[in-house]
């Protein structure tokens, strides 16, 4: 991220591929450090001390009762005994003797004891990993997809360009169609097609925020759409052959005629697939489910287009709270965006997908490319 | 203003027969010194195939048209309605209320899944902790609970991978 803005020149070249960033957002546990709590060390006198008291401690004082069990028990010759907060101001033997230790060995660990700052959780990334060697020895159980996240090597030069691309679409659509309103694509990640594109129309309703705007396009591809007489224009004029074609075929009922003819007439644009799939009927799915043939497929491959289910939306705009949870209820599979908002629920002054007790949470990623700079709120 | 929950579970129940997840809701206006409604509806969100057709948002649609047809300013009506709704409008919703300035909002049984009081301090993110909104539930909450429970015992049709929670 700070490179880029010490290297504005590759902002301009919009054919490369390398310029387009897209950070993936993580949850505050992934991006802090781990918290720490102090313990009680003892510094034994020779290694060969270490087995003896290492009987007793395990059974007396397991490390998983104080919940540590992601530490290591030994660092060289010291040993970790337990938290100091569990001793509730008791002095260190008495409460080594309460937990049932014996003489010899509580006489062997307060000959040399002093406190230590140790990580009070398992690290989940590899940095944390890193950083909480400087405390103590842990282990770590590497999560590879977080870590792909985290480190951006989840996308490929493919995905890279196929981001680009898209973005390119966004700002063209943001600048030339849509007098800098805040805009929105919705993506078929199976097939790079784009299912939906909208921008925000907050002089018709206020809560037609782009976001709203673009899962009620999306609900159009499967039949549905709540605005329809509100957001009419919109899909207008359209030349004979092109209206019959949406007539017949509601995949591309998402896209407002205007967006449809920059897609299909832009040299840029012509290899990018456009369309939803189309919707299912009911029986054909209950045959599939019965032959299971579906057992590992996805809910997307086994049902066909429902809501924003496995779909990726990229904004212009990071969404505000309402838009945020809409595109929760709407079951969205990524979020993309290009600028933070004011109001924004995604990471400026809340991060949505990191509440738990949601029932549906989408990966969220920034992107950096264009400054569709003029915006400063999700509208 | 509590009587106005009666119409709400109107909404609710009619909207049951659809395969909807039960919610109603009415905007009372406090205009003149009379008490009005000016919207009133239950969840679309089958029908709509959009998973944000909330009663709350159906109802928000439904005063534009009134603003229009009456020729008078959309904010200024907002900020004299009280919204009676039988669940808790969860985040999405709350969010857009307190975004769009109404008076108040009344609620029956609290929604513990998407609870926009419950699960998130929705006047913080929106901005809006001066001219704090305020919402309060327990109104009839037995049966709004009791509608909401009956109907997570069957089966929502429409919707194959999960029940469109609420
Ligand atoms: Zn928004
Ligand atoms: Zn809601």
């Amino acid at each position: 991220m700070e490179q880029e803005t010490t290297e504005p020149a590759k902002r301009i070249k919009l054919s490369a591929t390398s310029e387009c960033y897209a950070n993936a957002i993580l949850t505050d546990e992934y991006m802090q450090e781990l918290p720490r709590a102090v313990v009680y060390l003892s510094e034994l006198e020779n290694k060969r001390q270490i087995s003896c008291v290492m009987q007793e401690l395990s059974k007396m004082l397991p490390l998983e009762k104080m919940g540590l069990q992601h530490l290591k028990r030994v660092r060289q010759q010291d040993i970790l005994l337990c938290k100091v907060i569990d001793l509730s101001g008791q002095p260190i033997r008495e409460y080594l003797t309460t937990v049932g230790l014996s003489e010899k060995i509580i006489h062997i660990l307060c000959k040399n004891l002093r406190e230590q700052e140790v990580p009070s959780t398992a690290p989940l990334l590899r940095w944390q990993y890193e950083n909480a060697q400087k405390y103590w020895p842990c282990k770590f159980h590497p999560d590879k997809y977080i870590e792909s996240l985290h480190s951006g090597s989840i996308f490929n030069e493919k995905d890279r360009t196929f981001h680009a691309k898209i973005i390119e679409i966004l700002f063209e659509i943001f600048s030339k169609l849509e007098a800098n309103k805040p805009c929105g694509i919705c993506i078929d990640p199976r097939n790079n097609a784009i299912v939906a594109a909208a921008s925000s129309r907050i002089t018709i309703n206020p809560v037609m925020h782009c976001p709203m705007v673009l899962v009620d396009y999306v609900a159009r591809t499967q039949g549905g759409g709540a605005w329809q007489k509100e957001l009419t224009q919109e899909f207008g004029n359209l030349d004979g052959d092109s209206y019959k074609e949406m007539e017949e075929n509601s995949i591309l009922s998402g896209i407002p005629t205007s967006y449809l003819e920059l897609l299909r007439n832009d040299k840029r644009f012509t290899d990018v697939q456009i369309g939803a799939e189309p919707i299912r009927c009911k029986t054909t799915v209950e045959e599939m489910v019965q032959n299971q043939q579906s057992s590992n497929m996805d809910n997307l491959a086994k049902y066909g287009p429902y809501l924003c289910t496995g779909y990726d939306l990229y904004l212009s705009q990071e969404p505000c709270l309402m838009c945020a949870m809409a595109l929760v209820h709407s079951r969205a599979r990524r979020v993309y965006f290009l600028n933070r908002s004011s109001n924004g629920a995604l990471v400026t002054r809340l991060k949505l997908h990191s509440v738990k007790e949601l029932n549906h949470h989408y990966e969220v990623f920034e992107c950096k490319k264009h400054d569709c700079s003029n915006n400063t709120k999700c509208s | 203003m509590e009587l106005f929950m009666i119409e709400a579970f109107a909404e609710a129940k009619r909207v049951l027969a659809a395969g909807e997840v039960p919610v109603g809701c009415v905007f009372v206006l406090d205009y003149d010194d009379k008490l009005q409604v000016i919207a009133r509806a239950g969840n679309d969100v089958n029908g709509t195939k959009n998973a944000t057709r909330h009663a709350e948002f159906l109802c928000i649609d439904q005063v534009m048209v009134f603003c229009k047809r009456k020729n008078l300013k959309e904010s200024d009506i907002l900020s004299k309605v009280t919204v009676v709704v039988t669940v808790e409008p969860c985040i999405m919703c709350s969010a857009a209320l307190h975004e769009l300035g109404v008076k108040e909002v009344l609620y029956g049984c609290a929604n513990d899944r998407f609870g926009g009081k419950t699960l998130v301090d929705v006047s913080y993110v929106t901005n809006k902790t001066h001219d704090k909104l305020h919402v309060n539930g327990g109104i009839y909450a037995d049966e709004a609970m009791t509608l909401l429970k009956d109907f997570y015992k069957g089966e929502n049709p429409s919707a194959p991978i999960t029940k469109t929670k609420r």
